[in-house]
């Protein structure tokens, strides 16, 4: 009972909210009739398989979800990327990226202290990338959707908040998170790099930002392919080993920019101890953040280290 | 590429019919995995992921009506045409058998009507 409760459930959950309860009631009563028929011939309770492979035979829970809804949303482009099951849980997913990345800009505006009409540009741009990333991957979910219709697993039927927090290769949200971060930090560092227009008067970046503007700006790119595969589903073991890669080269870049200090000087060498103190207080800012974002990476590190040490099941 | 053709085709025509076949069945009051079973048996089988929405619309539309009743130790939607139902069936079967004459004539004659010899 409780495969086919957990199946109802993520049925429900990508029903939209105006829909009657007793869809389910009839569906549960109808799988309900056809086990106990199988039952009544096999002289026995189903087993755990056989209840799948009857609930297999219904349809991915999204799809039978979809057929329920009067207006089938989705999204084309010439042809169809995302089809009337993935569309809705698309449509949410979107939305926290969308706002984590808004968000994430408005934050960055404020502690910047650009005025808002300077970062428009930034804005704009955040939103077509969340929306490309995001819109790949569902399309790439729907085409393995399309292609492998029976590739789906009864005993684990996700409901669109399951399927967000609970993916096979960890929490779907977390990677949502973290690609809407990453999105940030790739559009806002190269609107920001030399400094902000309040501070580009009095203060300039040394010469060490144009060696690493490229290797930041390719690393953090690839650092959004595990979340990426994470919020496919995806859980490859060399995935771990592309993260442990990826955290080891963050770990030495971070640490070798440590050492390179200081990283922001006064334009005016002559200038006040008011400014002097600014920037004793900037760099140190810079160097501590650096170590926790080392930190941050050596942790990784070790976390995909240890899963990579682990016998592959 | 011919099979995929022909699979598309099929259910294009397939989807046709199977309102008329759910209408007809429901002359006798049936739940939903009984009219599965009875379409089976009748050489139509369908998918029950797309039969239960299908008799929700019917049902919206007035085709059919509906109740909830315990049989055995379990509670069923047990469905059955309306009198627009029966109607509009009646009216359907007429004009898939007039759909159905025309394909015959048009299958039986060695050179289709229009065609030049």
């Amino acid at each position: 009972m409780d495969m086919i409760d957990g199946y109802l459930s993520a049925i429900k959950a990508f029903l939209p909210n105006d829909q009657p309860r007793d869809i389910l009631s009839e569906l549960e009563a109808n799988i309900m009739a056809r086990i106990d028929d199988q039952e009544a011939a096999l002289g026995r309770p189903l087993t755990d398989d056989e209840q799948a492979a009857l609930l297999k035979q219904l349809g991915h829970p999204a799809v039978v979800a979809s057929r329920y809804q009067g207006s089938q949303g989705s999204l084309s482009f010439g042809r169809q990327l995302i089809g009337p099951p993935l569309f809705p849980l698309y449509q949410r997913v979107l939305g926290i990226a969308l706002s984590i990345g808004l968000i994430g800009v408005l934050v960055a505006t404020l502690l910047i202290g650009e005025p808002l009409s300077e970062m428009l540009p930034t804005i704009v741009f955040q939103i077509v990338l969340q929306f490309g990333i995001i819109t790949a991957i569902f399309s790439l979910a729907q085409l393995h959707l399309t292609r492998q219709p029976d590739a789906w697993d009864p005993r684990r039927p996700l409901a669109p908040d399951q399927f967000l927090t609970d993916g096979p290769a960890g929490s779907r949200f977390a990677a949502v998170v973290e690609l809407a971060v990453l999105g940030v930090i790739l559009v806002v560092l190269p609107a920001h790099l030399p400094l902000p227009a309040s501070m580009a008067s009095r203060l300039t970046i040394t010469p060490i930002w144009g060696y690493l503007y490229l290797p930041i700006m390719l690393l953090t790119a690839a650092s959004m392919a595990p979340p990426a595969a994470r919020l496919l589903g995806a859980a490859p073991r060399w995935l771990e080993g592309l993260s442990a890669i990826i955290n080891a080269i963050w770990l030495i870049l971070l640490l070798s920019v440590t050492s390179l200090g200081p990283w922001v000087v006064l334009r005016d060498a002559a200038a006040s101890a008011i400014d002097a103190n600014e920037l004793r207080w900037i760099n140190l800012s810079i160097f501590f953040t650096l170590l926790i974002f080392a930190a941050i990476s050596a942790w990784q590190l070790l976390v995909s280290l240890r899963k990579l040490a682990r016998p592959a099941t | 590429m011919n099979d995929e053709i022909f699979e598309n085709l099929r259910l294009e025509l397939r989807r046709g019919s199977l309102i008329l076949a759910v209408l007809g069945q429901l002359r006798s009051e049936q739940y939903g995995y009984t009219l599965v079973r009875a379409l089976a048996d009748d050489g139509l089988t369908i998918d029950e992921g797309t039969l239960y929405p299908l008799l929700r619309r019917l049902e919206t539309q007035g085709l059919l009506l509906s109740e909830w009743r315990e049989e055995g130790r379990r509670k069923k939607r047990f469905y059955r045409l309306s009198a627009t139902g029966e109607r509009i069936a009646g009216l359907l079967r007429a004009e898939w058998q007039q759909i159905g004459h025309a394909l015959d004539r048009i299958f039986a004659a060695d050179t289709p009507t229009g065609a030049s010899a």
